[in-house]
């Protein structure tokens, strides 16, 4: 989506007007949405870690019959 | 520079700069005090907003000074200013409210956390309110949900952990649906400003992608909002959660799900879909209809206090969704009036919960038996919210059922048939409550509810003043009907 025929980088130069650039947006949205991937896994296996924590497992079998029990 | 012009930026940036200092502040009660006051600086500046968009129609500001199609560009109707109001006012009670049950429940060294998830938090909800930008929706929603789950996940029985995981995965799981479908609206159009997006997605609305696209997010923010069947990861949640977070949360989270739901599906798609309107019907009003008599039905079953509250808020989302997929100016002013009732109700309803939790540490039905002689403040709050819920005449609930039901029944025979499951899930609503009411003021005194002594008296204030609330805006409902007639006929402005 970004790559325009014979485009160069989006950078404004002094002097240059007629230049056919790409298109940045869709990679500045790639990023933000890989950076908020990792983020959402990192919390994700933060959690995981507290669950292994506190039941001692994390085979989710196992950690519905200990909330049974309890 | 003239402070009021960027009420729409510092909304948002205010909570937003403030998190991380509160991470830094070590001294006791201090991380509780900044919060608070910037809850209620959001607060303010929310006020502010309303004020504006009452005396004019919109307000827009650009980031940055970039241009609008091509900068980010926050825009502030009425609709926003609704939700605005909501998720600042929730937050600013429930902070004032509950610092003695925050500390009981959250040890010293992670409340500064804790603080930071908060404004996080309320940085995101108000985020995705003010923001006119169809990408930084979804920016502001992951804030909004990676601060909820640290929130829900500080809960302190074990149970929180599994319960915020499927939150987490089925959050992500929505954002992404609603991703995808930015993106391939984006591809189409080549813009990510919703009122540009609106201008120009005709050419290209008959085309398959953009179809899609509408299902993509449509389903998305489903199931941010908890709308049934895509629930599951509600009831518990706010079950586990902290009790002060759940009544934040309560107040707030799914309401905001759907208030981007209904900017997209009645700004962006209604007027440029064909037959969109009948698409929405179709697709929402069954579901409305099986949230409000499921979520009922499960709701007087429930065993835990907290569990039946959640399911009745399962049931409220159904009837905000009903008043909407009608698909008239009356019928998205009686959801909308739900919304803030609800907000209203279930916010009551939590901070007593709150207040019986610091004298309780399981809050199963059984448990609280016959609490009502040592704590009859508390438990009044709860009859008086409970009746709000239930929809008493007099009561804030009562106004947006009547305006629900007044409208479904000039749909003739479907109305008839929505009016009646509209009742029956009143009735149900109070069976639900009396079980609570009937435990409480008749059961027998079980051993913890005879140690049980009145709630602290600021809790027990904050909690009075949201009770009040719901009788104020009962008796005068004239301030919250005329945002929501505005918003809801600035949606539907393109209806055929």
């Amino acid at each position: 989506m970004n790559k325009v025929d014979g485009g160069t980088a989006p950078i404004v130069q002094k002097g240059v007007t007629d230049q056919v650039f790409s298109n940045p947006l869709p990679q500045v949205l790639i990023l933000t949405a890989i950076v908020v991937g990792i983020s959402t896994t990192a919390l994700g296996l933060a959690i995981v870690v507290r669950i292994k924590e506190s039941y001692g497992t994390i085979e989710e079998h196992e950690i519905q019959n200990l909330d049974r029990d309890s | 520079m003239i402070l009021t012009n960027h009420l729409p930026a510092l909304q948002v940036v205010v909570p937003l700069l403030v998190a991380p200092l509160v991470v830094l502040m070590r001294v006791r009660g201090l991380p509780w005090a900044v919060a608070t006051t910037t809850s209620l600086v959001a607060f303010a500046i929310a006020v502010g907003l309303t004020n504006t968009v009452l005396d004019s129609y919109s307000v827009t500001y650009e980031m940055g000074s970039w241009r609008a199609p091509y900068g980010i560009e926050l825009h502030v109707t009425s609709f926003s200013a609704l939700l605005l109001l909501i998720v600042t006012a929730a937050s600013t009670l429930t902070l004032v409210a509950g610092k003695q049950s925050i500390d009981t429940e959250i040890e010293h060294d992670r409340q500064p956390l804790f603080y930071a998830a908060w404004l996080l938090a309320l940085a995101g909800f108000t985020g995705i309110v003010v923001t006119g930008d169809a990408f930084n929706i979804f920016v502001f929603m992951e804030i909004a949900s990676l601060a909820s789950y640290v929130l829900i996940a500080a809960g302190s029985d074990r149970r929180v952990l599994p319960a915020v995981f499927k939150y987490l995965i089925m959050g992500t799981i929505g954002a992404t649906f609603y991703l995808i479908g930015v993106g391939l609206i984006y591809m189409m159009t080549g813009t990510l400003n919703l009122a540009d997006m609106e201008a120009r997605i005709h050419e290209v609305g008959e085309l398959r992608p953009i179809l899609v696209a509408a299902g993509f997010i449509t389903l998305g923010l489903i199931l941010k909002a908890a709308v049934f069947p895509l629930h599951a990861w509600l009831p518990l949640c706010y079950t586990y959660a902290p009790h002060i977070v759940t009544a934040f949360l309560a107040a707030c989270s799914t309401k905001v799900a759907l208030y981007v739901l209904l900017r997209f599906d009645f700004l962006v798609f209604q007027q440029n879909l064909s037959a969109h309107e009948v698409q929405f019907t179709v697709f929402l009003m069954p579901l409305a209809v099986l949230a409000i008599l499921i979520a009922s039905g499960v709701a007087v079953f429930e065993r835990n206090l907290k569990g039946l509250l959640a399911y009745s808020s399962l049931a409220q989302v159904g009837y905000i969704l009903l008043g909407a997929s009608l698909v008239s100016v009356p019928g998205l002013t009686a959801g909308l009036m739900h919304m803030f009732n609800h907000a209203l109700a279930k916010g009551t309803l939590f901070l007593a919960v709150a207040c019986l939790g610091m004298r309780f540490t399981r809050l199963g039905l059984v448990n609280l038996s016959g609490v009502a002689r040592q704590m009859p403040w508390t438990m009044a709050a709860f009859v008086l919210a409970g009746l709000s819920l239930i929809g008493v005449p007099g009561t804030a609930g009562f106004i947006s059922k009547w305006m629900l039901i007044s409208v479904a029944l000039q749909e003739g025979a479907l109305g008839v048939a929505l009016v009646a499951v509209i009742v029956v899930s009143s009735l149900l609503a109070v069976v639900y409550i009396w079980r609570v009411i009937e435990l409480a003021y008749f059961g027998d005194p079980t051993e913890a509810s005879q140690l049980a002594n009145e709630a602290p008296a600021w809790l027990l204030v904050g909690t009075w003043v949201a009770a009040l609330m719901n009788i104020y805006f009962g008796v005068i409902p004239s301030f919250p009907l005329s945002l929501a007639r505005e918003s809801a006929a600035s949606l539907l402005q393109h209806l055929p």
